[in-house]
């Protein structure tokens, strides 16, 4: 960098430099999932495209609209808490123009989530103490009493330790005689880290969607993006 | 302290020895259903990419990154048996973040 100030880790990589905004941590809150799909019926999980297997689905699981949860804005970015052993799904979409996005759980009766957006320019405090950094054009950019996104890794990059997830709602193709687009993308949790999915919800002739099940397309996770981070829920 | 940076704060010593932040490297706007970018200041081996949905459309592309010309692709889906999805199932104005957490 030619000026201005540059933070490295004990690793040697870069946590602050004053022209590449970090994420700030502007609100978080609870989504409960206030749709529960019928316990009555027995759901299915297909796995991949052969349909070669199945698995029953078990526990507590929902849907709800997430139009109305915290602060719209098309730099905003929310991120959701996934569980070990849990599924979230999201679908929908959440444009400039539009907000209707769908938020399905299997396992999790409620989702914590937390939102985001680029410090390009951050309300700086006026008084007080600690340290304010400012970009080449005068943005505030970093300041000690904002609080960012830390522990940030990308979605190819399986932790153990994350389990806050921000993807793109994204879409993913199956090829050959299976053809389909799968427009819900989610992020399952197991012991060891988590697994991007893409799915479609079957049984479409059954009226209500609480009845439907959930077909698997966990080959076809490539054009899942985002990133993960490791948030103390107390700490922000 | 080696390197990186300390603060004595009223709740103890914070320092940046483990932090790992996301940093928005580029923010790019897509004007297209189809086409390509050259975005030289991103390095995928220290980072990711992600489509952030600036106006509606029913599918999003699928984009691909070659970290050696730093060009991003994208393009429709395509089916052998089907093909592809029209022009306007996608969106010709959308976003992709670039962040770099290294």
């Amino acid at each position: 960098m030619a000026y201005g100030a540059e933070i490295l880790n004990q690793s040697g990589d870069t946590v602050f430099s004053t022209e590449d905004p970090v994420f700030e941590i502007i609100g978080k809150g609870t989504v409960t999932l206030s749709y529960q799909f019928s316990s009555s019926v027995t759901h299915e999980i297909w796995s991949d495209p052969t349909y070669g297997s199945y698995s029953t689905l078990s526990g507590v699981n929902g849907y709800i609209n997430t139009n109305s949860i915290g602060t719209w804005d098309e730099d905003v970015l929310t991120l959701y808490e996934v569980l070990s052993g849990q599924r979230v799904y999201k679908w929908g979409t959440e444009s400039s123009s539009t907000r209707y996005q769908y938020l399905f759980s299997f396992g999790q009766t409620s989702v914590r989530y937390v939102q985001v957006r680029p410090a390009t320019n951050i309300t700086a405090p006026t008084s007080g103490y600690g340290m304010v950094f400012y970009d080449s054009s005068g943005n505030p950019t970093w300041s000690a009493d904002k609080k960012v996104l830390d522990n940030v890794q990308p979605l190819s990059v399986t932790t153990t330790t994350n389990r806050w997830y921000y993807w793109n709602n994204g879409t993913a193709i199956t090829s050959g005689s299976t053809f389909g687009l799968q427009r819900y993308r989610g992020i399952r949790g197991t012991s060891t880290g988590f697994v991007k999915e893409a799915t479609n919800f079957s049984n479409y002739g059954v009226a209500s969607p609480a009845y439907r099940d959930l077909r698997l397309y966990g080959s076809f996770d490539r054009a899942t993006y985002g990133f993960s981070a490791n948030i103390d829920w107390n700490q922000i | 302290m080696a390197y990186g940076f300390e603060v004595s704060t009223s709740d103890g010593v914070k320092n940046t020895f483990n932090l790992t932040t996301g940093r928005l490297i580029r923010l790019y706007n897509g004007t297209s259903v189809t086409g390509s970018a050259v975005i030289s200041e991103f390095d995928s081996s220290k980072g990711e990419y992600f489509y952030i949905q600036k106006t509606y459309s029913l599918y999003e592309q699928i984009f691909t990154w070659d970290n050696s010309t730093k060009t991003l692709t994208w393009a429709k889906h395509y089916s052998p048996f089907y093909g592809s999805p029209p022009d306007s199932s996608y969106s010709s104005d959308f976003y992709v973040a670039f962040f770099h957490n290294k």
